[in-house]
């Protein structure tokens, strides 16, 4: 068996259905083997788009995400993704065509030393030379990408091992890899003092983060959570570990977090922060954060321990065994004081007010996000960008399943929102998946608008078109004294772009419009592009300028409230 | 402060950059590097020295703990380990000055390699302090050329069986991450419906 027929052989019985890719010279081989194969190759426009689309998967599945592309500038255009899924924990194995061994170090033609370019953003790469090392390596590539805390990998295949000839020998090639799992089972001293942490604090938070979701932890985390009376504030990628309307669930906390949500977290007297990171989006000025609380840090990767705050109990492992263990010792408790208070302080001063504006011909984000929840009935995946809207989306799109918000949190990247809802819905077939993305992020990536038509893929596009760069603008307005240096965009006509791909589209402008819509383009057989005209001088509230405290946060001025409130 | 970091790591092609990237990222400047086998032809061992404060340190081993390719790290104070480097001094010498320098190489247990009318080459192995200490008191004589290796360690409580293989391990328990999404979806929507709309 050739050694790009091994390639394909190893991806199905990894369980890979879909891959997706661009062909170049490099990987040759590999793509003329791939009519021996049963995988479905979807063909992208742009290698960011693969290793997007592959994170977008594999975000939506659980499963490993696999991207493909030639060497060189193939191999180069898919870092902005591996690093997105490196920042999120995403299982990614991205595979990369190769110079010839004997080229390699000579500046060959499309020769780049991809494995030494993606060192520090993957969670391991390989250079594969010897075609009998390539079965063990793609094996280990993929266990490396689900096991402990996910991430990508990148295996990079010479040209000549693509086309060399060996057995194919699958069982035998076991993979050799050290003990992957470098925590011990959970120390029943650390769980005992954690369970009387939080049989004997009167104001304990769960913060919820995206290893609940990848840990398959939903059951222990609300189990721990209603056996304990404990409000549960979510990380952005933690958004649907928690449904929103559980009475316990808080909502997103951090930087947009409601005001509540930050303020619950300062007043609290115990952190239980499960499989998150403490991410300074979360956190805002550390001296400050949290003063009062004892923190119970429970991660599956141990150099996560004590990195931003000091935990007072740190435990590293699988969350869904450690819950599990845990949650015998957690006795029942009534905090009623403790959520009474968190209630009282949600009051009039919520953002939710933006969303009952009544229709003053501003065509407000809120109320598109609202209107498409009510719309969708909060059942659709929601894959959005990065920026303003998609910090509304979080706020105003109430997720109540798993894996039901696809965002790109850590490494904020900008074109994530539509190859990302591409590979979800290869993915989740069944699913309805809507793109939530701003006009400048849309324009990062929108030639995949062709994949979505030669692969006749059915996502709902929302472009949120408030005509800037809109979360820059935000902090030009507030910190930069209204110098909106380069983020007002000239942009063309999206719906003349999409009718350009065949795509259905309309535009919006008005709140009334909103609903039909959003509801035609469900009806409709195909992919749809909405271009909702908002706002362009709209901001998100509350938000806690960087380097401040989590409680001192910027609120949205009344005045605009009251305009409203006239009509 | 100064800061050992002892690795045992998997005996690959680019293993040395992976521990180094780690120590770039945080922008430490590396005193020394050194690797070399082990009594394991799968086991490398690289010993690091860089000047960094606590908190970075304590990161940084997290850090290299968890690429791949990193079986064991420790950070290694003076007095947990046998430190031993090596050095050779070209010196300066005049007839006058020779019995005097050769004497302190003795102190030292230095030995002498080479000796003209002009210079005398001598070697040390010793902590990196004794080298550093012939090399201040040498100084006065004239150093014509000085070049040292970083730190070799042997841990003093080390419990480790000698020849011991490492541990490859297939890992057989992807299932947490792996847990099936969509038949969580379907929990969720039974449990809460959409009735709260």
């Amino acid at each position: 068996m050739t050694g790009a027929e091994i390639v394909w052989q190893c991806l199905e019985r990894e369980g890979v259905h879909t891959v997706f890719g661009y062909p170049g010279g490099a990987i040759l081989p590999t793509y003329d083997a791939l009519r021996h194969s049963s995988i479905r190759h979807v063909l992208v426009r742009h290698e960011q788009g693969a290793s997007h689309m592959a994170d977008g998967y594999a975000r939506a599945t659980g499963e490993v995400g696999v991207a493909i592309a030639t060497s060189g500038p193939g191999a180069t255009n898919l870092v902005t993704g591996i690093a997105t899924a490196m920042l999120d924990s995403s299982p990614v194995v991205c595979i990369t065509g190769q110079v010839g061994s004997k080229f390699i170090g000579t500046d060959a033609f499309q020769e780049i030393d991809i494995t030494g370019i993606t060192m520090p953003i993957t969670k391991h790469n390989y250079m594969v030379t010897d075609i009998d090392d390539l079965t063990r390596t793609l094996r280990e590539a993929f266990i490396i990408a689900r096991s402990g805390r996910p991430g990508p990998v990148l295996v990079d295949i010479t040209k000549d091992v693509q086309q060399a000839s060996c057995e194919f020998a699958w069982e035998e090639a076991g993979p050799q890899l050290r003990k992957l799992e470098t925590w011990d089972a959970p120390d029943p001293a650390q769980l005992a003092e954690a369970a009387h942490l939080i049989n004997t604090s009167e104001r304990p938070v769960i913060l919820a983060g995206h290893g609940v979701l990848l840990s398959g932890s939903l059951e222990e985390l609300r189990t721990l959570a209603e056996v304990g009376d404990i409000p549960v504030a979510l990380t952005l990628l933690g958004i649907g570990a928690l449904p929103h309307f559980h009475p316990l669930c808080l909502g997103m906390m951090g930087m947009h977090g409601e005001a509540w949500v930050n303020h619950a977290i300062q007043r609290a007297d115990l952190l239980i922060a499960l499989g998150m990171r403490f991410d300074d989006r979360v956190t805002g000025k550390l001296d400050s954060y949290a003063p009062h609380a004892k923190k119970i840090h429970i991660d599956i990767d141990a150099s996560e321990m004590h990195k931003n705050v000091r935990a007072d109990v740190p435990i590293v492992g699988d969350l869904k065994q450690i819950l599990k263990e845990m949650l015998p010792c957690v006795r029942k408790r009534k905090h009623t004081m403790f959520r009474r208070e968190i209630a009282d302080s949600k009051g009039p001063n919520a953002v939710h007010d933006v969303r009952n504006l009544p229709d003053a011909g501003h065509l407000y984000t809120a109320h598109v996000i609202h209107d498409l929840w009510r719309e969708t009935k909060g059942e659709a995946v929601i894959v959005s960008d990065v920026g303003q809207h998609q910090m509304w989306e979080a706020q105003y799109y109430h997720h109540t399943q798993p894996r039901s918000l696809i965002t790109s949190g850590g490494l904020g990247t900008m074109g994530f929102a539509v190859p990302a809802a591409i590979g979800a819905k290869f993915g989740r077939p069944e699913a309805e998946v809507w793109v939530v993305v701003g006009d400048g992020g849309f324009q990062m990536t929108m030639s995949e608008l062709a994949t979505i038509i030669q692969e006749n893929v059915k996502v709902n596009i929302a472009i949120i078109n408030n005509g800037y760069l809109g979360m820059v603008r935000q902090w030009q307005e507030f910190f930069y004294e209204r110098n909106y240096a380069a983020t007002p965009l000239v942009n063309p006509d999206f719906t003349k772009i999409a009718a350009a791909y065949g795509i259905w589209t309309a535009a919006v402008s008005y709140r009334n419009d909103v609903i039909p819509t959003v509801r035609n383009a469900r009806e409709h057989d195909g992919p749809t592009l909405i271009d909702f005209r908002v706002e362009q001088e709209d901001s998100v509230y509350p938000m806690v300028p960087a380097g401040a405290a989590l409680h001192e946060m910027i609120r949205r001025p009344s005045a605009i409230v009251e305009t409203a409130k006239e009509d | 402060m100064d800061m050992t970091y002892l690795l045992d790591v998997a005996n690959h092609t680019g293993v040395v950059t992976r521990i180094s990237l780690v120590f770039r990222r945080h922008g430490a400047n590396l005193h020394s590097l050194s690797t070399a086998k082990t009594e394991h032809a799968a086991i490398v061992r690289i010993v690091v020295t860089a000047d960094l404060e606590r908190r970075a340190a304590d990161r940084i081993k997290g850090q290299l703990a968890k690429l791949i390719d990193v079986f064991r790290v420790d950070m290694v104070a003076h007095e947990e380990g046998t430190f031993r480097a090596f050095g050779m001094m070209k010196i300066a010498c005049t007839l006058q000055t020779r019995p005097q320098i050769l004497q302190l190489v003795e102190i030292f247990r230095g030995r002498v390699l080479e000796l003209t009318p002009e210079w005398v080459l001598v070697e040390i192995t010793g902590t990196p302090e004794e080298l550093e200490g012939l090399l201040q008191i040498l100084q006065p004589y004239g150093v014509l050329e000085a070049v040292s290796t970083g730190p070799v360690v042997i841990r003093r409580n080390s419990t480790r069986q000698p020849k011991r293989a490492p541990e490859w391990e297939l890992v057989t328990n992807p299932a947490a991450v792996n847990a099936n999404s969509s038949s969580i979806a379907t929990q969720e929507r039974k449990r809460y419906g959409t009735d709260l709309l």
